[in-house]
C-alpha cells in the first residue's frame, strides 16, 4: 500500500536538487527568465488549484487578485518607497482579506454567484486601473517599481530565480500539508458530497471561504513578486485571458493533485517560448495540444500517468 | 431521559402541509422507528430534524438545545448525524479516506500546527487513521480499505454510508432507509449492526420500509400518515392498532406500495 520510505523521500529530493542546481549550468538569462515566469504561473496555477482541484469551485477572478498583488506592491515601492520585503506581505494580507469578503459574500448563496462576482472583479480592476490615472499611470502602466534587494545584493536572474524556487517550494509544501489534513479532506469532501459534509458536520461556507482566502494570498504574493522582478506593471494584468490560461494550467495539469498545477504550469509557460520559432502556426499547435490533453488525458497529466502507474498495483485514489 | 424531544413541528411547502404538529421523544438509547405510507412525510420529518429545512413551526430540543432551524453542519456538530435515503458517498475517494474526512467533528487541529505538522496533529492523524480502521473491521469491510467508494458493491455502499456516519462519533443517528434495496442476508446484517451501534450507546431514529427489520429491532414505533402521528407504541401495539391498519390498507388514499 505505501511506497517504500527512502524511495519516496529520493524521489522528492532528486527534482528538487536539480531544480537547485539549474543556475550553475544555466547561465542565459533568456532561459532563466523563462523559467522564473514558469515559476510565477505555477504560484498561480497551485493556489487556483486549491478552488478547482480542492473544493470544486471556479475562480474566474484569479488573474485579479494576481493584479492586485502586484499593483499594491508596486504602488507601495513607486509612491512610498518601500521595499518587496514589506511589499510582499502587505500584498499577500489584502487579497486573503478580498479573498475573505468576497468569499464571504458569494459562498452564502451556491450555484453561479461566486464564478460570476470573480469574472466580474477582474474587469473592474482592469476598469479602475486604466482610468484612476493619478493613482495608476492608467494604461501607461506604474514604472519605475524597485527591484528587489537583499543585504546590499542586487539581484540577479539567477537570485530571482532562487527566490521563486523558494517560493514555489513553500507553496506546495503548504497545500500537501494541507490536503492531507483534516482542512484538506474537507475541502475534498465538499466538492464530492457536499450534503454528506455538512451530514458530518463540515461547515461548507466557512471552509469555502478559508480555502478562497489561502488561495487568493497565494495569488496575490506572486503578483507582488512580479511587480518587483520586472519593475512595470500595467492594466493587461487583470485580463481575463491570464485567468483562462492558469484555469488551462491546473486542468491541463490535473486538478487536485499537487503536481498537477506544476506540471501544467511549466508546460504552458515553456511551449509558446518553443513554438516562437514557428511563430503563425504557434496557436494552431498550442490549441492542438490543448485539445489532445483534455481528450486523451480527461483527468489531466498527472493524474493520467499516476493511474497507469497504480493500476499494476491495484490501489486507485484520486487527489493524490 | 429524552435525548430528543419534537414538540409541534409543522413543515409546509407553499399550501402544502408536509409535516402537520408532529411531536414525539426518543430515549436515550433508544431504538424509535418511524413508518407510514408512501408520502407521509417521513423524510420530511428527517429533513426538518437535521436541518436540511428549517420548520415552519414546533421547536426540536437535542440534548437540551433547542436546534429548529440551525444549519445541518450545526446541529451535526452537536453529535445529531443522519444518512441519506438515496446512496451518498464521497465517490471518488478511497474507503478509508472517507471514514477520515467524516471524523472531522473530532478532530481540532488547526491550520498554523498542521503547516508545522506539529506532533499534536501527527498523533491527531494517527487516532484517526485507527478508529478509520475500527469502523472498517467493525463493517467486515478492511480489504477495502483503498478502494475507490464508487467500486464498492451496492451493499457495501450501504454499510459504508453508516461507517461515514459512525466516524463522526454521533450520540444519535438518523437512518433514513438503511436497508432499502439490500437482499435479506444484508438485512439481517445490517440489523446486528445497528444492534451493535445502539449496544455502544448511540440513540437511534429510523424510517424504514422493511417491517420485519422495524418490528424486531424497534423499541418503539411512530407511524405517519398524510403528515399527521397517528400511532405510537411498541411493536406489538402497532402491529394491532386499527388506525395504523387503516393508513396502510385502506383509508381515503389507497396505496398498495409497501
Amino acid at each position: 500500500m505505501k511506497m517504500n520510505k527512502t524511495t519516496t523521500k529520493l524521489l522528492q529530493t532528486i527534482p528538487v536538487l536539480i531544480l537547485l542546481a539549474v543556475p550553475v549550468v544555466v547561465t542565459n538569462n533568456y532561459v532563466l527568465n523563462v523559467l522564473i515566469m514558469a515559476g510565477i504561473w505555477t504560484l498561480l496555477a497551485s493556489s487556483l488549484n486549491i478552488m478547482i482541484g480542492l473544493v470544486g469551485q471556479l475562480s474566474m477572478g484569479h488573474a485579479a487578485f494576481y493584479g492586485i498583488g502586484a499593483y499594491i506592491s508596486g504602488l507601495l515601492s513607486v509612491r512610498l518607497g518601500i521595499p518587496i520585503w514589506l511589499g510582499m506581505p502587505a500584498a499577500g494580507l489584502a487579497t486573503t482579506f478580498l479573498g475573505y469578503l468576497i468569499g464571504k459574500l458569494t459562498f452564502r448563496v451556491r450555484g453561479s454567484a461566486f464564478v460570476l462576482v470573480t469574472l466580474g472583479l477582474g474587469e473592474v480592476m482592469r476598469l479602475v486601473t486604466n482610468n484612476w490615472m493619478s493613482l495608476t499611470n492608467g494604461p501607461l502602466g506604474l514604472q519605475g517599481i524597485s527591484p528587489v534587494k537583499l543585504f546590499g545584493v542586487n539581484f540577479t536572474y539567477k537570485h530571482y530565480y532562487y527566490f521563486i524556487l523558494l517560493l514555489v517550494l513553500l507553496v506546495s509544501y503548504i497545500i500537501w500539508r494541507i490536503k492531507n489534513s483534516r482542512f484538506g479532506r474537507a475541502f475534498i469532501a465538499m466538492n464530492e458530497n457536499e450534503p454528506l459534509a455538512n451530514a458530518v458536520a463540515i461547515h461548507s461556507e466557512r471552509f469555502l471561504v478559508l480555502a478562497f482566502m489561502i488561495s487568493t494570498c497565494i495569488a496575490g504574493i506572486a503578483g507582488s513578486f512580479y511587480a518587483h522582478y520586472v519593475t512595470f506593471i500595467s492594466p493587461d494584468l487583470f485580463l481575463l485571458s491570464n485567468t483562462v490560461t492558469i484555469v488551462v494550467m491546473v486542468i491541463v495539469g490535473g486538478k487536485g493533485t499537487v503536481l498537477g498545477p506544476i506540471v501544467g504550469a511549466i508546460i504552458f509557460t515553456l511551449l509558446p517560448e518553443w513554438l516562437r520559432a514557428i511563430d503563425n502556426y504557434r496557436m494552431l499547435i498550442y490549441g492542438l495540444i490543448l485539445m489532445f490533453s483534455i481528450l486523451f488525458m480527461k483527468r489531466g497529466i498527472v493524474p493520467s500517468f499516476a493511474r497507469i502507474i497504480k493500476k499494476k498495483r491495484g490501489a486507485l485514489h484520486e487527489y493524490s | 431521559m429524552s435525548i430528543l424531544k419534537v414538540e409541534g413541528v409543522v413543515q409546509r411547502f407553499g399550501g402544502l402541509v408536509a409535516v402537520n404538529n408532529v411531536g414525539f421523544n426518543v430515549g436515550q438509547n433508544e431504538i424509535v422507528s418511524i413508518i407510514g405510507p408512501n408520502g407521509a412525510g417521513k423524510t420530511t420529518l428527517f429533513n426538518v430534524i437535521a436541518g436540511t429545512y428549517k420548520p415552519s413551526e414546533g421547536s426540536i430540543i437535542f440534548k437540551g438545545k433547542e436546534i429548529a432551524g440551525l444549519p445541518a453542519a450545526t446541529i451535526a456538530k452537536q453529535g445529531l448525524v443522519r444518512t441519506f435515503q438515496i446512496t451518498s458517498l464521497f465517490s471518488n475517494v478511497s474507503v478509508l479516506e472517507s471514514l477520515k474526512i467524516a471524523q472531522h467533528r473530532t478532530l481540532e487541529s488547526n491550520l498554523f500546527n498542521v503547516l508545522i505538522n506539529a506532533p499534536s496533529v501527527r498523533a491527531e492523524e494517527q487516532v484517526a487513521e485507527k478508529r478509520a480502521y475500527e469502523i472498517l473491521a467493525l463493517l467486515k469491510l478492511e480489504n477495502k480499505a483503498n478502494h475507490l467508494s464508487d467500486s464498492l458493491p451496492y451493499g457495501e455502499q450501504r454499510l459504508l454510508e453508516i461507517g461515514i456516519a459512525l466516524a463522526a462519533k454521533p450520540d444519535m443517528l438518523l437512518l433514513d432507509e438503511p436497508a432499502a434495496g439490500l437482499n435479506e442476508t444484508e438485512t439481517i446484517e445490517l440489523m446486528g449492526l445497528i444492534a451493535l451501534l445502539r449496544d455502544e450507546g448511540i440513540t437511534i431514529l429510523l424510517v424504514e420500509h422493511d417491517m420485519n427489520l422495524v418490528m424486531s429491532i424497534s423499541d418503539r414505533i411512530l407511524v405517519l400518515a398524510n403528515g399527521t402521528k397517528i400511532a405510537e407504541g411498541l411493536p406489538s401495539e402497532i402491529q394491532t392498532n386499527p388506525d395504523v391498519i387503516e393508513a396502510y390498507l385502506g383509508g381515503d388514499i389507497m396505496d398498495f406500495s409497501e
